[in-house]
């Protein structure tokens, strides 16, 4: 199985990784902008609407948004080590959770750091219990991130049934969303819905996603699998790109960073 | 009826995971601390996706992303434009103003488009707060581009025919600023 015995060095450079992606989203995204938007329209998840309003006004102020920005890129960047992870993991996770949850509150889902942020929680929790050579962290973080996958792969199937892969309805989401004014403003799914084979090609691609999404937890014990998994979704994660205009670069990351060594290696790896 | 299904779909790869012997020997090498722990974070993360209800669950999330069928027969977005002092029109990009809420997602957009077919499904006005949201978009227009000044902001709800030839916008909102 892969990451059944992780080298430390692995380990190491898998938690530099997840931390990183939280890092690099603290030190670039000014979330302190959202101070100017109204607060009437901030209707945040779980767990910040449970709080009073007056904490979300305070939250929403600009030296709050900085501090959760600060707080989070210094606890991000000490979680590198994993001594500090006891406390630095769990000020960065309350960082992280803050953080998404205000953007959050200005919009949707973003599933694309849902898995991330599962991540840093599994180094927190995992670092209260187990013991220091052990690193079971990057197998839980691969199964997590496998779960995820299988889950939308078999809600798909279960929601959308045959049709949602005959119709056209990926076309329709591809032609949308490269309509709409975006950060990237690639508009490559417009072109499915102009071209036939271009549209039917897309269509397929679907279909093999959703399978690939569906075995993901087998890419775990199945070298084969495991190509044919990483290919396929790293393909499709540039294909939002390019097609929809959102970017999964956290997946991406943590994809790269999980199966990315160990294409052509064997699954199990000596501990040193 | 769908979700039992799809619960049971779910039970099996669980059931195939936990049947690999190297996986259940890597598991009884854990300690009992972090196995029950592993089982509380999967169990929380299936059933926040049966809970479907993101908002309350979160970060436990409904895994819904492009599930259900589309019958279209336009295209439809939003888009923002300015006019400044000079009269010249400009295009507004509010995801690149505001990277949380747009950089590889399309939250703004979104909240835009849920805003503007209110407006339009209830025929009233844009409410206090959604003008805010637009008059705070023109003003982060104007500091990220010194010299320009905005004189008006406008939302504007474009259709296009699904394989077809264009339509003109319709306006929606035109602010003043």
């Amino acid at each position: 199985m892969l990451h059944s015995k992780p080298s430390e060095r692995y380990a190491n450079a898998l938690r530099v990784v997840v931390f990183s992606i939280w890092s690099l989203k603290f030190l670039f995204d000014p979330i302190e902008e959202l101070a100017t938007l109204p607060i009437e329209l901030f209707s945040p998840p779980a767990p910040l609407s449970f709080l009073p309003d007056e904490w979300s006004r305070l939250l929403l102020s600009t030296n709050a948004l900085l501090a959760v920005r600060a707080t989070g890129l210094c606890a991000c960047v000490l979680s590198y080590w994993r001594r500090f992870i006891p406390v630095s993991g769990a000020i960065a996770f309350l960082s992280i959770l803050a953080y998404q949850c205000i953007v959050r509150g200005f919009g949707h889902t973003n599933h694309a750091e849902i898995a991330a942020i599962f991540s840093v929680f599994i180094y927190l929790l995992f670092s209260l219990y187990e013991k220091k050579r052990a690193n079971p962290e990057p197998v839980v973080i691969a199964l997590t991130l496998c779960t995820t996958y299988s889950l939308i792969g078999v809600h798909r199937i279960a929601t959308g049934g045959l049709e949602i892969f005959l119709s056209d309805t990926i076309v329709y989401w591809a032609a949308n969303n490269s309509s709409i004014t975006s950060y990237f403003d690639f508009n490559f799914g417009t072109m499915a819905a102009e071209s036939a084979p271009y549209g039917w090609a897309l269509k397929f691609g679907f279909f093999w996603v959703t399978v690939c999404e569906i075995i993901a937890p087998m890419a775990l014990f199945a070298r084969n699998v495991r190509v044919v998994f990483l290919v396929s979704i790293l393909g499709f994660h540039i294909g939002t790109l390019l097609t929809m205009n959102i970017l999964f670069w956290e997946n991406i990351a943590l994809l790269l960073a999980l199966f990315g060594p160990f294409l052509r290696n064997k699954d199990r790896r000596p501990s040193r | 009826m769908l979700s039992l299904l799809e619960f049971l779909c779910v039970a099996a790869i669980a059931t195939a995971i936990c049947a690999n012997p190297i996986f259940r020997q890597w598991f009884r090498d854990l300690s009992s601390k972090s196995q029950l722990s592993l089982i509380g974070l999967i169990a929380l993360i299936v059933a926040g996706h049966f809970a479907r209800s993101s908002n309350v669950t979160f970060p436990f999330v409904t895994w819904d992303m492009y599930t259900e069928v589309a019958t279209p027969s336009t295209l439809n977005r939003v888009e923002l434009e300015g006019v400044t002092e000079d009269g010249e029109s400009i295009s507004i990009n509010p995801s690149r103003l505001f990277p949380s809420l747009g950089f590889g997602t399309l939250r703004i957009h979104n909240l835009l488009h849920s805003i503007c077919t209110r407006a339009m499904s209830e025929k009233t006005a844009l409410s206090e707060s959604e003008h805010a949201l637009l008059v705070a978009i023109a003003v982060s227009y104007e500091r990220q581009n010194p010299g320009i000044e905005l004189k008006s902001i406008s939302m504007l709800w474009v259709e296009l025919p699904f394989r077809q030839p264009a339509k003109e916008p319709r306006i929606v909102e035109t602010i003043m600023l």
